[in-house]
C-alpha cells in the first residue's frame, strides 16, 4: 500500500505570505477548485458520518473507568484474553508459515500446480457464513461428517470436538487456517514471482540448490514482505468475529470467546453496549501500536520484493 | 503423468558420488521419485483438507432432513427437495425468502453503485486533480481499517438509531459502503496512476478552448482511460460483493 503524495509544483515563486484560501486552492484555478471540492465532499461526508462519529461515540461510551473494573473482574473476560492470545500466536504464525511453504510448492512449472492453486483458493472464495456453518455441523460429535468418516473409514470413535474448551479452540484455529491460508499464499506467491530469475541463476552457479537456495536467496528477499504480512494478519485476526461465532458460537459455556465475539455478546445478548465497547477497547493498546508500526514499515521501506 | 511434468528442473548435483555415470543417474532418479511421491501426497492432503467442508455443505443440501443426523458420509437418497422448499417458501422459517433475496439484491446493487461513484470521484480528486493535502484523505480512508469492523459494529448500531435508520436497509448499505470505499479508492488510484497526466492537461486545454469546462475534460480522460479502468472496476465490485457477504453478520440487522 503506498500513500498518494501531492507534488508541490504550484507554489508561487515570489515568497509572499499566502492567504489561507490561496493555500487551500493549491495549484488549481477557478472552477477546477470548485469541482475538486465537490468531488471530495461525498467521501468526506461518509467519513464524518460513518467513521468519525461512531469511533468518537464508541470512545465516549467506553470512557467510564468503573466499566473496566467490571470487565477485568469477569472470569469470562480473563479466559477470553487467554483465548485471544493463543488464537493470535498460533493463527498468525501457522497461517503465514504454511503460506510461505505452500507458495514454494505452487511455484512449480506445469499445469498441475496451477490447477491445484485454483482448487486451493476455493475456501477463500466461498462465502464465510455457509462455510463456517458447514464446519460447525461437520464437527458435531454425534452426527458430524468428521466423526462419521472416522468411524466408517477407520473404526475410530471421534471425540466431541466442540464440547471441550481446548479442542473447540483448536477447531476454531483450524477453521481460520482453512479459510485464510489461501489468501496469504497467493500474496506470498506474487512476492516470490517478482524475484528476478537472474538471482536464482547466479545462486545456482554458486551451488545453492533446494534448502540452501530457500534459506539464503528466497527468504531474505521475502523477509520484509513476510513481516508486513504478519503485522497485517495480526490486525485482521484481532477483529475476526465470524470464525469463532459460527464455528463454536463462543464455545461450550462461553469458554472459547475472543475479544471481538465477547464484545458483541455483551452488547447485544446482555444488552450492555457499554460493557461491550469496554471489552473491545481493552484490545486497543495492542492494536494501535501494531498499526503505527505497520504504517511506518509501509512508508519508510518500500516493500522489498 | 510423466515424471518430467511434475518436477521442476532439478539441477544435477555437482558433487558426483564416486562411481559410474550410471550410478549418478540412478541416484538422481531415486531422488526425483521420492520428491514426486512427496508432492503427490501433499496434493492429496491439500485436496482433502480443502474440499471436506465444501463437500459437507453440498451433502447436507442434497439429503433429506432425517438423514442429516445419520451416520452416512455420502448423501443417502440425494434429491433436490430442499432447494424446492427454499424456492417455494415452503417452510415457516423461509416465509419471506424472496423478500429477503430482493433485499440482498437491492443492497448489493446500491453498495456497488455508491462505492464506484464515491471512490472514483475521490480518487480522481486526489490522484488526478491533485488537490492539496489529498494524502490526508487517503490516509483517513485507510484508517477506516484500523478499527476492525466487529469493534465498530456496536457504536454503528447505536448511531443508526440516532440517524433514524434502524430497521432500514440503508443502514446496512451505509456500513458496507464505509468499509468498501477505502479499498476501492486505493485500487482506482493505483490504476489511475497508469493513465498519463498529459491526457488531463491536453483535454483541459481543449475544453478551455471550447469553454466547456472541467466536465468535458474529465469525460475525455475517462474515455481514454476506460480500458485501463476496465480491470479495476470488476476488482472493486468483486471486493464490495465479497465484503457484503461477510459483513452482514458483523452489522446486526433488526
Amino acid at each position: 500500500m503506498t500513500v498518494a503524495t501531492v507534488l508541490d509544483v504550484g507554489s508561487s515563486a515570489p515568497r509572499r505570505r499566502q492567504s489561507f484560501w490561496r493555500y487551500c486552492r493549491g495549484n488549481l484555478k477557478g472552477s477546477e477548485f470548485t469541482w475538486a471540492l465537490a468531488f471530495s465532499v461525498p467521501y468526506i461526508a461518509v467519513l464524518l458520518a460513518f467513521v468519525a462519529y461512531p469511533v468518537s461515540y464508541g470512545l465516549w461510551m467506553g470512557s467510564d473507568p468503573a466499566l473496566y473494573s467490571d470487565v477485568f473482574s469477569d472470569v469470562i473476560y480473563q479466559d477470553t484474553v487467554v483465548n485471544t492470545l493463543i488464537f493470535l500466536a498460533l493463527g498468525v504464525n501457522l497461517k503465514l508459515f504454511l503460506a510461505l511453504l505452500l507458495s514454494g510448492v505452487f511455484m512449480r512449472p506445469g499445469w498441475v500446480s496451477k490447477v491445484m492453486l485454483m482448487l486451493f483458493v476455493l475456501p477463500w472464495a466461498v462465502p464465510q457464513l455457509p462455510a463456517f456453518i458447514s464446519l460447525h455441523w461437520m464437527l458435531n460429535g454425534e452426527w458430524g461428517l468428521l466423526n462419521n468418516a472416522l468411524w466408517i473409514l477407520g473404526g475410530i470413535e471421534g471425540p466431541s470436538w466442540l464440547n471441550e474448551r481446548w479442542s473447540a479452540l483448536g477447531c476454531a484455529i483450524a477453521a481460520h487456517l482453512w479459510k485464510w491460508t489461501p489468501f496469504w499464499t497467493v500474496i506470498l506467491l506474487a512476492g516470490r514471482m517478482s524475484i528476478p530469475q537472474d538471482i536464482y541463476d547466479a545462486a545456482k552457479v554458486d551451488g545453492a540448490t533446494g534448502l540452501t537456495r530457500f534459506l539464503f536467496v528466497t527468504f531474505p528477499l521475502l523477509a520484509n514482505l513476510y513481516l508486513v504480512l504478519t503485522l497485517l494478519a495480526t490486525i485482521f485476526l484481532l477483529g475476526d468475529f465470524n470464525t469463532v461465532f459460527f464455528v463454536t458460537g463462543g464455545g461450550p459455556n462461553n469458554e472459547t470467546h475472543l475479544l471481538a465475539t465477547l464484545g458483541i455478546r455483551n452488547a447485544f445478548d446482555l444488552a450492555r453496549p457499554d460493557l461491550g465497547v469496554a471489552v473491545v477497547m481493552t484490545a486497543l493498546p495492542v492494536l494501535i501500536p501494531l498499526v503505527i508500526i505497520l504504517m511506518r514499515k509501509l512508508k519508510t521501506a518500500e516493500v522489498q520484493l | 503423468m510423466s515424471t518430467r511434468t511434475l518436477v521442476a528442473a532439478e539441477p544435477v548435483p555437482v558433487a558426483a558420488p564416486s562411481g559410474s555415470a550410471g550410478g549418478m543417474r540412478r541416484a538422481a532418479r531415486r531422488r526425483r521419485h521420492a520428491s514426486n511421491t512427496a508432492l503427490v501426497l501433499l496434493y492429496a492432503v491439500l485436496l482433502v483438507w480443502t474440499f471436506t467442508p465444501i463437500y459437507n455443505m453440498v451433502m447436507i443440501a442434497l439429503e433429506h432432513e432425517g438423514d442429516v443426523y445419520g451416520s452416512s458420509i455420502v448423501p443417502v437418497q440425494p434429491s433436490l427437495d430442499s432447494f424446492w422448499v427454499v424456492f417455494t417458501q415452503g417452510y415457516w422459517y423461509l416465509e419471506h425468502f424472496w423478500d429477503q433475496f430482493g433485499n440482498s439484491a437491492f443492497i448489493a446493487g446500491m453498495v456497488t453503485f455508491l462505492v464506484l461513484l464515491i471512490a472514483s470521484l475521490t480518487s480522481f480528486t486526489v490522484g488526478r486533480m491533485r488537490i492539496r493535502n489529498g494524502w490526508l484523505l487517503t490516509n483517513a480512508a485507510l484508517l477506516t481499517y484500523v478499527i476492525p469492523a466487529s469493534f465498530l459494529a456496536i457504536p454503528f448500531y447505536l448511531i443508526m438509531n440516532h440517524y433514524g435508520l434502524a430497521n432500514n436497509p440503508w443502514s446496512v448499505i451505509a456500513a458496507l459502503v464505509t468499509f468498501a470505499t477505502p479499498y476501492a479508492i486505493f485500487i482506482f488510484q493505483e490504476y489511475g496512476r497508469s493513465i498519463p497526466i498529459e491526457l488531463d492537461e491536453s483535454s483541459a486545454h481543449l475544453s478551455a478552448a471550447d469553454g466547456a469546462g472541467i466536465g468535458r475534460g474529465r469525460h475525455l480522460c475517462a474515455a481514454a482511460g476506460l480500458e485501463r479502468i476496465s480491470v479495476p472496476v470488476p476488482i472493486a465490485v468483486g471486493q464490495a460483493e465479497h465484503d457484503r457477504a461477510s459483513c452482514t453478520s458483523a452489522v446486526p440487522e433488526q
